[in-house]
């Protein structure tokens, strides 16, 4: 069956200014928001993800003027943070913070004294008697934890906040017994954050919304002869019925330049950024795209070998929304698709990440065939985009660093995979269409939080 | 679903008109873009040979990793892996990087293989050789001095993980790890020496402050007996958002602090900050109230300055005589100090010779250690049975954070004597910040301490203003 779909939505939000969908999309009270996400995931997530890792203490260790890699979780922090597994609650306690008082954290059952925050602090820097840190040890020794999980991390760059200096000031504030008790925090942070409250969807969800628009504005703006990639957020050529490459091809671009002029008869993908809140590296990305065509003279409709690779595309979506379910890992998630796409008809291709190669890749396995090739690449999304800092399960040839992680309900994550198909118009060179938006996991399977790509742009 | 020929018709008709980009504090997204790649590229230019030939260094590996935000980030952007720096001789200091970052401000890039190892693509299955390449690089140059940015005395010098650190020994190897230095001094260094660029768009970044601050401490904002702390701190707040000067997202806001009020009593033990500082504290006639805050521009400068109001009371025209007083003595004070600020002095020497102007002038020193209730116990005690007025002083560096301990740069204060040896060097920017103490005769035994505090630079011509200082109370009728 062929999918002609309509962007109805869109369509009849085409009229709309640019001040008017600001209108349509009020922000919320960022303060108020956050805090009852951080509380409740420290509520909620904080307990379950310390008993499953095994982990007794959680010492996360940050500094004023260091930004923490964490700062989305529990704000403003500096100095020692400490999360104990007392059996019937996490005990919350923060050895720190002077100007700063102890951010978003709530419920800090112990503080530290004035001379140790101020110490921490860097009052008197040079000066500072060292037993001043006795405290921590006194407390982490009464609470004899046997495993004390530390922000260091050699595999993920979000749970390695605590400079080199800061750990080696813990090593000595714990002293040998406990700090040969210290393992990396990698696992509890991957958990702590990529498992979500409700309200995290709620804010992805906005996120998305506000690009949506967005995105309906960008499309309004195209003047094909006068508008570029670069004036549509850095978008990208998949086909030209009249421009010439100037580059080698690319698995993610036909055509990536931002000074190209799009011209009648190009099919491309675009996208924008939206940012709910001032979260700065922590930010809730949004890693969409939509599907554009320029008709060109005479024109009605996307021409057809276009339409069937799109409609190739969007066929996959279906196959691996069916193989995505809360409680498989990564890896199983990851087998499962390819069998199931394989079985359909599809060729693999698995990506490296390197878009010259990938293409040459998908060249070969294609051949002069008519089977579409594939791939995937469905990343954790929330608080970063979709680069490999990203924590949390990741479904893709070059993530496989990710396949032990399990997939937990409210699991955000990018829809991401391209599906390839010859063109009779382009001997030799597949277009390779790249299907993107973030969705979320739950017991359900996956539930549309956004647009899953509904149809295809048409631009006069 | 099929197309209709009205959805098409609909679609076809689709305008053509390019929006107008949005504006932020009259600039748009490219153009703030654009600025504040002119800032870190002059930047390197101008400040990086200076500061790494001043501190002796050879060579700095500044290491960052991608989602591990650096403390440098407003310098180098979305830079990441090793950004090495060599002065090799000559007006240009080279500079490679290994991992990602401006091709505009590098002029050496790692190898993709390497790059995409340092990215984390096929990580625990990496050959490590793979890191040779920068082994290689840096055995090259032999330089007798690498700065890491590593530091236990400064937060923005201590950017390398634990976990970077230890692969970095691995790289260098015995020979090269023997030779590293703490970059700390030289990235004090670039951060407080200011190009003509920084010092403009610092002075934008002022500006807006100050629009925004004499709003706040207006009628626009405040209404006697009804109008709370809380809501002057967040009509700011909104007011900054709106600018897309970044508001923060911090629970609570900066609100006024009371100094004096004719007519409310505290509730909290006195300090030295404030007489009354709770956010649901209405406002009243008769009350005079300092108030601080901060605007960031461009996620690169942070302000941090304050201006001083009186709540004239029925049939008032002007401040009372002793809150006046109290006033002048401390506007007074100023030109003692900046008198005695000069670029090549260091931090100590400017502070013994502040204190040395101002004893001669009749002002009691009162060194505070930075606990309000603390230093306000201290004031009680030297004002006791005087009427001179009695001052402390805390001249701290300002640019990209407020002031607390984790700015660097040469730091003015008796609480911030680790940075006694710092050098003023011309283009300092920093926070003339001073406290003045006078008793009141409606008040006895709990003197006034007024704050002045403006955001200004110190050039070879001495103390300029990079806004209005402060010269009179607001008046709010």
């Amino acid at each position: 069956m062929r999918a002609r779909v309509a962007l109805i939505i869109a369509c009849l939000l085409c009229s709309v200014s640019g001040a008017g969908a600001q209108q349509l999309m009020p922000k919320p009270d960022a303060d108020a928001w956050l805090r009852l996400i951080r509380n409740d995931k420290l509520d909620l997530i904080l307990p379950e993800v310390m008993r499953e890792h095994g982990i007794d203490m959680w010492i996360h260790v940050t500094r004023a003027g260091d930004p923490d890699p964490m700062q989305y979780e529990f704000g403003n922090t500096h100095g020692y943070l400490v999360f104990t597994d007392l059996g019937d609650r996490i005990e919350r306690a923060m050895f720190g913070g002077v100007f700063y008082g102890s951010g978003a954290v709530e419920k800090i059952e112990v503080e530290a004294s004035t001379e140790l925050s101020r110490a921490i602090s860097g009052y008197d820097f040079g000066n500072v008697d060292f037993a001043v840190y006795d405290e921590i040890r006194e407390f982490v020794a009464a609470r004899n934890p046997k495993t004390i999980a530390v922000n260091f991390s050699e595999w993920l760059a979000v749970a390695d906040g605590i400079s080199h200096t800061q750990y080696k000031q813990l090593e000595r504030i714990l002293g040998p017994d406990l700090s040969s008790r210290i393992v990396s925090a990698e696992r509890v942070i991957t958990d702590f954050r990529s498992r979500r409250v409700a309200l995290e969807v709620a804010v992805q969800a906005m996120t998305l919304e506000m690009a949506r628009q967005r995105v309906v504005e960008l499309a309004d703006s195209i003047v094909p002869g006068v508008t570029t990639l670069g004036d549509i957020d850095d978008g990208r050529l998949y086909y030209s019925a009249v421009s010439e490459l100037r580059h080698p091809p690319m698995a993610t671009a036909w055509l990536r330049d931002r000074n190209y002029v799009l011209q009648p008869g190009d099919f491309f993908a675009f996208g924008t950024g939206a940012e709910l809140f001032d979260l700065d590296f922590a930010s809730f990305g949004v890693d969409t795209k939509a599907h554009g065509y320029i008709l060109r003279e005479g024109e009605t409709a996307v021409p057809e070998s276009l339409q069937r690779a799109w409609d190739n595309g969007k066929r996959a979506q279906g196959i691996m929304r069916d193989n995505i379910r809360v409680g498989m890992t990564a890896g199983e998630s990851l087998a499962a698709i390819v069998a199931a796409m394989e079985a359909a008809g599809y060729v693999y291709t698995p990506f490296t990440d390197d878009p010259f190669d990938d293409y040459r890749m998908i060249q070969e396995y294609l051949g002069d065939g008519d089977a579409p090739g594939f791939y995937m690449d469905l990343h954790a999304m929330g608080n970063n985009g979709g680069d490999l800092v990203t924590v949390g399960p990741g479904i893709a040839p070059f993530r496989r660093d990710r396949d032990h992680l399990v997939m937990h309900p409210n699991h955000i994550f990018a829809f991401e995979y391209a599906v390839h198909t010859n063109l009779p118009e382009r001997p030799g060179f597949p277009i390779t269409i790249n299907f993107s938006n973030p969705q979320v996991l739950t017991p359900n399977g996956v539930e549309w939080i956004q647009d899953p790509n509904y149809g295809i742009f048409l631009i006069q | 679903m099929r197309w209709t020929a009205t959805t098409i018709a609909m679609l076809l008709a689709l305008s053509v008109a390019v929006p107008a980009p949005a504006q932020v504090g009259g600039q748009t997204a490219r153009e703030r873009a654009a600025l504040l790649h002119q800032l870190r590229s002059e930047k390197l230019d101008v400040v990086l040979p200076l500061a790494m030939r001043d501190n002796g260094i050879d060579m700095w590996i500044h290491a960052i990793r991608a989602g591990n935000p650096d403390p440098l980030q407003a310098n180098f952007g979305n830079a990441s892996g090793y950004l090495i720096f060599t002065d090799r001789g000559g007006d240009r200091v080279e500079r490679a990087v290994f991992g990602g970052g401006d091709p505009d401000l590098f002029d050496i890039f790692g190898s993709d293989e390497l790059t995409r190892a340092l990215e984390g693509y096929g990580f625990g299955h990496v050959d490590p050789t793979i890191y040779d390449e920068i082994t290689r690089f840096i055995e090259a140059r032999d330089p007798a001095t690498i700065a890491v940015n590593t530091s236990g005395w400064l937060a923005v010098a201590d950017g390398i993980s634990h976990s970077d650190y230890l692969r970095l020994e691995t790289i260098l190897g015995p020979t090269y790890s023997q030779r590293v230095v703490s970059a700390e001094n030289l990235i004090t260094d670039f951060r407080a020496q200011r190009t003509q660029g920084e010092l403009d768009a610092f002075a934008h970044a002022a500006a807006q402050h100050l629009d925004i601050l004499e709003r706040a401490l207006s009628r626009e904002v405040i209404t006697p007996g009804v109008t709370t702390l809380d809501d002057v701190g967040w009509w700011v707040r909104e007011e900054m958002f709106r600018r897309g000067l970044n508001a923060g997202t911090s629970r609570g806001v900066s609100i006024p602090r009371i100094l004096y009020s004719a007519v409310s009593e505290p509730i909290d033990p006195p300090d030295v900050r404030w007489w009354i500082h709770h956010g649901d504290y209405v406002i009243q006639r008769g009350d005079f109230m300092t108030y601080d805050i901060g605007v960031s521009y461009l996620d690169y400068f942070v302000t941090d300055y304050k201006r001083n109001a009186y709540v004239l009371r029925e049939d008032e025209t002007a401040v009372p005589a002793s809150l006046q007083h109290a006033y002048d003595q401390a506007i007074r004070a100023r030109e003692f100090i900046a008198a005695n600020i000069r670029v090549g002095q260091t931090a100590r020497e400017t502070l013994d010779r502040s204190v040395m102007a101002l004893e001669e002038a009749q002002y009691i020193y009162t060194p505070f250690i930075d606990i309000g209730t603390q230093d306000y116990e201290q004031v009680q005690e030297a004002l006791a049975g005087t009427e001179l007025s009695g001052f402390s002083i805390d001249l701290h560096s300002q640019g990209h954070h407020g002031g607390s301990l984790v700015t660097v740069g040469p730091s003015v204060a008796p609480f911030r004597s680790d940075r006694d040896d710092i050098v003023i060097r011309n283009n300092n920017i920093f926070s003339f910040e001073y406290m003045v103490h006078t008793n009141l005769p409606e008040r006895p035994g709990y003197p006034m301490s007024l704050n002045i505090e403006g955001n200004h630079v110190v050039t070879a011509d001495g103390v300029e203003f990079l806004h209005p200082p402060n010269e009179r109370i607001i008046l709010i009728r």
